[in-house]
């Protein structure tokens, strides 16, 4: 195990009144149901600002929700839940309060929802599924959905009319099994003050991996494995980039958005190895980071220095990197689900530390705390580590938003 | 009166919940169960299990084609509406037969209907109405000509959506329904498009269609007989690893199969008439197939061939399959391994599906009771998932790409 474990305050919490509340269907209610959290929260420093965080998740019977969480001086609340019909995944914030959650690949539905607000569904037209990912352009006015065409099991970018969430056009993702897709952030800066040529250019992982409609998410074909990010003009999907790494078993899959302390733009992608001899998977790095401070053009490399984390990253966010006074200089956070830990990496993807953390999943970041979700629980990591809380009995999905 | 496939998955399904049923739980273990070995269960799987339902579904798939061409033949010098509709029951009964045996046949889909991609040639739905159409535009004469239709166009799914398309309607229950809503005065429509004959190039598309399915079927049949000689036997480490790797195949595409049943074929159909708000209000669920007797067929086959895969029967408890000369289900595969509660459990939670299955009434209730018997037939086929993922796979130490539990 490397050293190095960051010293944590964990709270083991009875779920059952919550599980009982959720197995009664939609949850309305705003009461507290983790009291030994508060408890945790004023015996750390305690500074985690009060969260509200929507996420995916499902409960010990199997059922499968989305809704929001409130995580405020110990107590968490569901606002509201959700009950989907089979397992969601990917979520993004939409103008109004309201929240897209898109299914599980290969997925069926996309649905919209506010904190009080009706449910609106669209599901999948026939020959196309959700590939698990959904983003919102940044005038609130287009939705992007990655999928795939079950005939050519190639990747899609649906482009949706946010008003109706109706697809207007389909763009190729120029690879297979695409992932996260999220912008280039508007304010993102090139060499000197000018704006980064690519502001606002829409970023598609490709995880590469081939699947069928048959074979549901079983991966075919590793061998010839093509996962790369692309970079789509948001206007029309022309491609204005694509990159690899060395490796192609190294899978492509989410991402996140950082810049070092100029502006420029870095993006953190997390890895999923898929090699054939176990140790070579199991020492694999977690991290990617395409960077265009030294290249124009970008260049993509593996994370280095990291040691043997059992080759899965679940979860990638921007992190505070230990100035917590200076936002400008950040790096990434990154969950090793198999490894059970919450990873650090500076900005230019170097190594940085990790905190044990059982099936770390979902990361979400505001301000100096990082959230992270796991199967003991949430924790809520301001700075370093102030304190965490219990959170067993339902499993939080791979992804949450802090809202 | 001639027993049909349908007909016979039906009984299949109704005689092993009353077997279980009057057995009770002193069914289990009564004889040692041999402990079964990954080349024992492939054996069993592809070379005694499948071939004779690729022969079952080859012979269904020739008689349809007969039947389509008869069709064609006696429909123009058929005047009675009587006459036209019982040719009608008898060529959709045919294709209700076909139909049924290529899902007993391809659930789970494994073997050479995988690497054929058969449910895409000959099962993709929802068809295309508009790509039928062009089709038919382009009035194609021969097998050959239907390679320039795309595959939304062709298969089972569209020969139902022709046939459906054309089934002779009671021109008094048709001219009823046409004078619902007249003010008064005002005459009845006449229905002239009501039982029109067929034209010739649709009739003759629908058994370029049968062909297309009969051509699939032999084609199958003859791949399988390379996958049932197969010698699953490891003499190096690459044959074990292939064997493994054909195991782990059949026993995530049996969980495939539950869920291709349980969401896509019943549940997903109900969930989105539900979600579609209040404009969609009134409409009914698109299931897979056009009618309710076509829709329980497909079903209960799917649900049949999985059974009997997942399932020991009565008689092999007295006498357990003899590995490498029987299906070796997942159920004989537990108890070889010593999980004799869970076992019972798996059987359990099986027995509760195909009493859901027999429960259901051909005729269809009250939208709402049909809905709730449907949903708790998925919710049933659901505890079969969970269990299997949580429980099942692991005792069989198979790695799940199905699963719910992993990332993503």
């Amino acid at each position: 195990m490397p050293m190095g474990t960051d010293p944590l305050t964990c709270v083991e919490l009875d779920r059952r009144a919550w599980l009982q509340r959720l197995a009664r269907g939609v949850l309305g209610l705003s009461m507290p149901l983790f009291p030994a959290l508060a408890a945790a929260a004023q015996a750390g420093r305690g500074d985690a600002a009060a969260h509200r965080l929507v996420a995916c998740w499902d409960d010990a019977d199997g059922a499968h929700w989305a809704g929001w969480l409130h995580v405020a001086q110990g107590h968490t609340r569901v606002h509201r839940a959700v009950n989907l019909p089979t397992r969601g995944h990917g979520l993004a914030r939409f103008p109004g309060d309201s929240l897209l959650v898109v299914a599980r690949r290969p997925g069926d539905w996309l649905l919209r929802v506010s904190p009080q607000g009706p449910v609106d569904w669209v599901w999948a037209e026939p020959g196309r599924v959700f590939s698990g990912h959904v983003w919102v352009s940044g005038n609130g006015q287009t939705v992007f959905t990655t999928e795939l065409d079950t005939e050519t099991g190639n990747g899609l970018l649906g482009v949706r009319d946010a008003r109706t969430l109706t697809k207007t056009a389909e763009w190729p993702t120029h690879g297979k099994d695409p992932h996260a897709v999220s912008s280039m952030p508007d304010a993102a800066c090139g060499e000197g003050e000018a704006a980064h040529p690519l502001a606002g250019a829409l970023f598609v992982a490709n995880g590469g991996i081939d699947t069928s409609l048959e074979t549901g998410r079983t991966k075919r074909h590793l061998h010839r494995m093509d996962p790369s990010v692309v970079c789509l003009n948001p206007a029309n999907g022309e491609v204005l980039g694509q990159w690899r790494l060395a490796d192609p078993r190294l899978s492509l899959r989410h991402l996140a958005w950082a810049h070092h302390s100029d502006g420029q733009p870095v993006l953190g992608i997390a890895l999923q190895a898929e090699h054939d001899v176990a140790e070579v998977r199991q020492a694999a790095p977690l991290l990617a980071v395409l960077d265009w401070s030294s290249v124009a053009e970008g260049s993509l490399t593996a994370a280095a220095g990291q040691p043997a984390w059992g080759g899965y990253g679940g979860d990638v966010v921007a992190w505070p990197q230990g100035h917590p006074r200076d936002e400008s200089v950040v790096g990434f956070a990154l969950s090793a689900t198999r490894g059970h830990a919450v990873l650090r990496f500076d900005i230019r993807g170097r190594y940085l530390g990790h905190t044990v953390w059982p099936y770390a999943g979902a990361l979400a970041a505001s301000g100096q705390s990082v959230w992270a979700g796991g199967a003991s629980g949430v924790l809520a990591w301001a700075e370093v580590s102030h304190w965490g809380a219990g959170f067993s009995g339902a499993r939080i999905d791979n992804h949450w938003i802090a809202v | 009166m001639k027993q049909t496939v349908a007909h016979r998955c039906l009984r299949l399904l109704r005689c092993v919940w009353l077997a279980a049923a009057v057995a009770g739980s002193v069914v289990h273990a009564q004889v040692a169960m041999p402990v079964y070995s990954a080349e024992h269960a492939l054996t069993g799987l592809y070379a005694h299990h499948l071939p004779p339902l690729s022969q079952a579904f080859q012979l269904q798939a020739d008689a349809l084609v007969l039947a389509t061409q008869r069709h064609c033949e006696v429909l123009p010098g058929l005047a009675a509406e009587a006459a036209q509709a019982t040719e009608w029951v008898r060529l959709h009964t045919q294709w209700r037969d076909t139909m049924a045996a290529w899902e007993a046949l391809s659930t789970p889909a494994v073997g050479p209907v995988l690497t054929r991609r058969s449910q895409r040639q000959i099962d993709f739905w929802p068809t295309r109405p508009e790509l039928i159409q062009k089709a038919l535009d382009k009035a194609p004469q021969h097998l050959a000509d239907m390679e320039r239709v795309g595959t939304l166009a062709k298969g089972l799914p569209a020969l139902e959506f022709v046939l459906a398309a054309w089934q002779p309607v009671d021109l008094a229950r048709a001219r009823a329904f046409d004078a619902r809503e007249l003010k008064p005065g005002e005459k009845p429509k006449p229905v002239p498009l009501v039982n029109r004959p067929m034209p010739a190039a649709t009739c003759q598309y629908m058994v370029l269609l049968a062909q297309g399915v009969h051509v699939e079927a032999r084609e199958l049949a003859g791949e399988l007989s390379t996958w049932a000689a197969k010698d699953w036997q490891a003499q190096s480490q690459a044959d074990v690893e292939v064997t493994r790797a054909a195991l782990v195949e059949w026993l995530n595409q049996w969980l495939g199969g539950v869920e291709r049943l349980r969401w896509m074929h019943i549940e997903k159909p109900i969930k989105t008439v539900q979600t579609l708000g209040n404009h969609a209000k009134g409409n009914l669920p698109r299931f897979a197939r056009v009618g309710r007797d076509a829709n329980l067929a497909g079903w209960r086959a799917q649900w049949a061939s999985l059974l009997e895969q997942g399932r020991l029967t009565v008689a092999h408890r007295q006498h357990p399959p003899v590995p490498g000369q029987a299906l070796v289900p997942i159920e004989a595969l537990l108890l070889g391994k010593g999980h004799i509660a869970l076992a019972q459990r798996w059987v359990q939670a099986l027995d509760a599906v195909s009493a859901r299955f027999a429960a259901l009434p051909d005729s269809a209730p009250s939208r709402a009771a049909d809905q709730r018997q449907l949903l708790a037939v998925a919710s049933a086929l659901k505890a079969v998932t969970v269990l299997y993922q949580n429980e099942v796979a692991t005792a069989l130490d198979i790695p799940l790409g199905f699963s719910d539990a992993d990332g993503d």
